[in-house]
């Protein structure tokens, strides 16, 4: 194990426990794990190493949605964290800050980038991932390039993308100082979700060679990269000069990994995902060779203080994004705007019934049929939230049947027979099997296996202690007697 | 019984290598089985105690080689680390990259640790409760990624404290303005098997965090307070000492932020896009406000508006109208809102200066930056 300095000092327990203790989510907390070197990398790190906050694929997540104890992440404990450490050199995002181009989405970046680069401690640098681009351009350069020529731009970094647009926002690599060593950031999107005839994307190899150019060879080179780790592991050791260190932004990897890989003597590191855990990076380079060591930050709350913890500047700006949402009907704005997906329309559990008598009992005596009122009852509870959940369209997504599809859900008041997680959200709009006395079968929406259905909403974070064959068992039901299945 | 299941979905794996045959790799999400989870029960763990549990997984009767690639906990509830156990003893670690010479040759175990320490978390308890995790498994044969395989893993435990701290077991002070100090109390007494528990002494690691142990009916009272010190998040340890056999001490988080007496929040900046020709309505400004707040109880919490000037020096009086609204249920807050009514040719940047006592202050200025759009 790296014996770090800072870390193996009689801190470290204190630390340890500081830290611990902040995470103290109410299910579980990790302990620490010590920060460590590449496998082939043994002595201490020299104590003048570069610090980094690594972060990636934040995909919206702005905090914590609630609906399970213990989660982790959020920008209120980020920046408090990033407040009480006070020496932390470089603040890395990796870029994909939301998840789409909807209204909502339009507004977490505007709040997400005033919070990373407005506020206290300013990021140093945001990459450009493969889901940034599907912003609709007018409203992602506003917000992160309309400061571009001023003291306070956002550093958004993209070294393979050549825009023709003049409003494109983004640099081909991010410099900064620290005590006397240059580190250069670069960004890699290697490709292009849709289709842009604005932009054209740079051979990777020639990218990074194009960002590192004019560098003085003792210039630090970190490489952000937003592609699936086998991608990454390919790239990485063709690349000259050889980064110090490469950081994926692979949406597997949910959380960042303590130690970093050796890919042909790259330390390559994963972000993780949404937020919720964020990598505390060493960096240095002794005898031409970089050294990495990292440290898990997970950002978790306590088990007895509800949304306490955290930044209280942050707390408010995610507030106000809160009612926001509201005060613009972004929710009504959203709503019904996607074709279903097998072309049919929704028509309410209550019409399953007729036929599906013992399944629909099923069903009433579980949790699905109160998805609704469950959100009802937690906007109802000051000590939960504290702002409108019953208007914020990520927490109604999971309540409802048909959410954005036409004929789904609108409004507890225009579709009450939608306003739960009921047969549809499962198997599908039933216009046309009940139109034909149920000879058009329903199966499992698009097909998918039901365990991926489930934790389309039952993920790893909403629901941590899900397992499908366990909990199949709570709401099982099948056919009346009589009737047949798809196999 | 693990062998045999991994067995058949590495069976499985390797067939879908095999069908792909020469020609293009398949892609997107191959057709994944639900795979029974591993399964471990750690019980009731005391508070400051640690558990620990060994997976083995006997990969030697499988045909393809298997490269373990990481081990998740969803809750992360624990550590989890996975190694490759050699049968003469030698271990190696497991580093992530699915390449031929990671995956477990015929004489290896595949390891996966887990530790569950309680020693970092709060003092409370917590019930059995269920944590899942996975394991990811990648066939050698597998080049892109497509064919990995997530095999569960569900781990249950719960912790049991000697103490009850109600009702927090942390202080979030929230903010701190350099006028002023914070105060929070809980309560702290033994659980129904320590009653009788006693207290004390109490040690923090900041010294601007304080706490008096005040004796109640059945344990004891904690005032914790907090000096705001300089400007920024603070975090603290409080210990507080028993008379427990085993040295077991309650440890609880302290979080504070010291925050200026006077303060505009979120952001102290109002930047809005407008068309400089003309003036915008009510409702195009509805979004360009900050709250402003003066934290100073001995003050009365109303502001003015001292000047508007561009950091050219020129007065933009004329071009801004400047509401400040009390906000109901805050007592100090005000609702700062700017909107634009004319004047400019150009994108100016500038500030609003609010006062509090006309030209003598204090004074809190609001940075203002307008960017020219076309209707």
């Amino acid at each position: 194990m790296n014996a770090l300095p800072l870390l193996a000092t009689a801190g470290l327990l204190l630390s340890t426990l500081v830290a611990t203790l902040a995470q103290c989510g109410g299910q579980a907390v990790a302990a620490i794990p010590p920060a460590q070197d590449p496998p082939a990398a043994a002595a201490p790190l020299p104590a003048d190493s570069v610090r980094l906050l690594v972060s990636g694929s934040m995909h919206g997540r702005l905090e914590p949605c609630g609906c399970a104890s213990g989660q982790l992440g959020g920008l209120a404990r980020r920046m408090q964290h990033i407040g009480e450490q006070r020496n932390y050199d470089i603040l890395l995002e990796g870029g994909d800050l939301v998840d789409g181009a909807t209204e909502l989405d339009v507004m977490k970046l505007y709040t997400a980038t005033s919070i990373l680069f407005q506020m206290e401690h300013p990021y140093d640098v945001l990459g450009v991932g493969q889901k940034d681009l599907l912003m609709p351009r007018a409203e992602w350069s506003e917000f992160v390039g309309a400061l571009r020529t001023s003291s306070d731009s956002v550093p958004l970094v993209a070294s393979d993308l050549v825009s023709t647009a003049p409003d494109w926002p983004a640099r081909p690599f991010v410099e900064k100082e620290v005590r006397g060593k240059k580190v250069r950031i670069a960004s890699l999107t290697l490709s292009l979700a849709a289709p842009d005839e604005t932009l054209r994307l740079l051979p990777p190899a020639e990218a990074w060679a194009t960002a590192l150019k004019d560098a003085d060879a003792s210039t630090l080179r970190v490489l952000m990269l937003h592609c699936s780790d086998v991608t990454a592991r390919a790239l990485v050791g063709k690349l000259k000069p050889a980064p110090d260190l490469a950081v994926c932004m692979d949406p597997g990897y949910i959380e960042p990994s303590p130690n970093a890989s050796l890919v042909e003597g790259v330390p390559l590191l994963f972000s993780g995902t949404r937020g919720r855990v964020l990598c505390d990076v060493r960096l240095s380079r002794q005898d031409g060779h970089p050294r990495v060591a990292c440290e898990l930050v997970p950002l978790a709350g306590s088990k007895t203080l509800p949304g306490g913890g955290g930044d209280p500047n942050v707390k408010e700006a995610l507030l106000l994004h809160r009612r926001d949402v509201k005060e613009k009907e972004v929710l009504a704005h959203m709503m019904r705007q996607l074709p279903t997906q097998n072309g049919a329309i929704y028509v309410g559990s209550t019409n399953c019934k007729g036929c599906h008598a013992s399944a629909a009992a099923a069903w009433e005596k579980s949790r699905h049929h109160e998805a609704w009122n469950t959100l009802v009852k937690a906007e109802a509870d000051p000590k939960r939230y504290g702002w409108p959940v019953t208007a914020y369209p990520d927490c109604v997504s999971c309540h409802v049947v048909g959410f954005r599809e036409q004929s789904g859900f609108a409004s507890f008041a225009e579709t009450p027979d939608l306003a739960a997680v009921g047969c549809e959200r499962c198997h599908g709009p039933a216009s046309e099997h009940v139109a034909s006395q149920g000879k058009k079968q329903l199966g499992i929406l698009g097909g998918v296996q039901a365990s991926v259905l489930c934790t389309q909403c039952h993920d790893f974070e909403q629901s941590p202690d899900f397992l499908y064959l366990d909990k199949w068992k709570i709401i099982t039901h099948g056919c009346e007697p009589g009737q047949k299945t798809k196999k | 019984m693990r062998a045999v299941i991994l067995a058949a979905v590495c069976a499985g794996l390797v067939a879908a290598c095999s069908d792909s045959g020469p020609g293009p790799v398949p892609q997107g999400p191959a057709k994944r089985p639900t795979l029974p989870a591993l399964e471990h029960d750690f019980g009731i763990i005391p508070h400051g105690e640690k558990r620990e549990h060994e997976f083995e997984l006997d990969l030697r009767k499988l045909g393809e080689p298997i490269v373990p690639l990481r081990v998740h906990f969803d809750c992360s509830c624990g550590l989890a680390e996975m190694k490759l156990r050699h049968r003469d003893g030698r271990e190696r670690k497991v580093d992530g990259n699915p390449s031929a010479d990671q995956a477990a040759s015929p004489d290896e175990t595949l390891i996966v640790r887990l530790v569950i320490d309680t020693n970092g978390k709060e003092a409370v308890d917590l019930p059995n409760t269920p944590s899942h995790g996975f394991i990811v498994l990648q066939p050698t044969c597998d080049l892109t990624g497509n064919l990995r395989v997530n095999w569960p893993i569900k781990v249950t435990f719960g912790i049991d404290a000697p103490v009850v701290l109600r009702p927090f077991a942390a202080f979030d002070f929230v903010k701190v303005p350099l006028s002023g100090t914070g105060e929070l109390i809980t309560e702290l007494r033994g659980d129904e098997a320590h009653p009788g528990l006693k207290f004390g002494p109490v040690t923090t690691d900041d010294p601007r965090v304080s706490v008096a142990i005040e004796p109640a009916d059945d344990g004891v009272v904690l005032r914790a307070r907090c000096q705001p010190g300089d400007l920024g998040n603070h975090r603290a340890i409080v210990s507080i000492a028993t008379n427990l056999a085993t040295g077991y001490s309650v440890h609880i988080l302290a979080t504070w932020k010291t925050v200026p007496d006077l303060e505009a929040t979120p952001v102290s900046k109002i930047s809005f896009l407008a068309d400089l020709k003309r003036a915008q309505n009510a409702a195009e400004a509805a979004g360009q406000f900050v709250l402003v707040t003066d934290h100073d109880q001995r003050r009365t919490p109303e502001f003015a508006v001292h000047q508007i000037v561009a950091v050219d020096g020129r007065d933009l009086t004329k071009s801004f109208e400047v509401e400040i609204t009390p906000i109901p249920g805050q007592e100090r807050q005000h609702r700062l809102l700017v909107r634009y009514v004319g004047g400019l040719t150009e994108a100016v940047r500038g500030t609003v200066v609010l006062t509090k006592d006309g030209a003598r202050g204090p004074f809190l200025p609001v940075d203002l930056v307008v960017f020219p759009k076309n209707s």
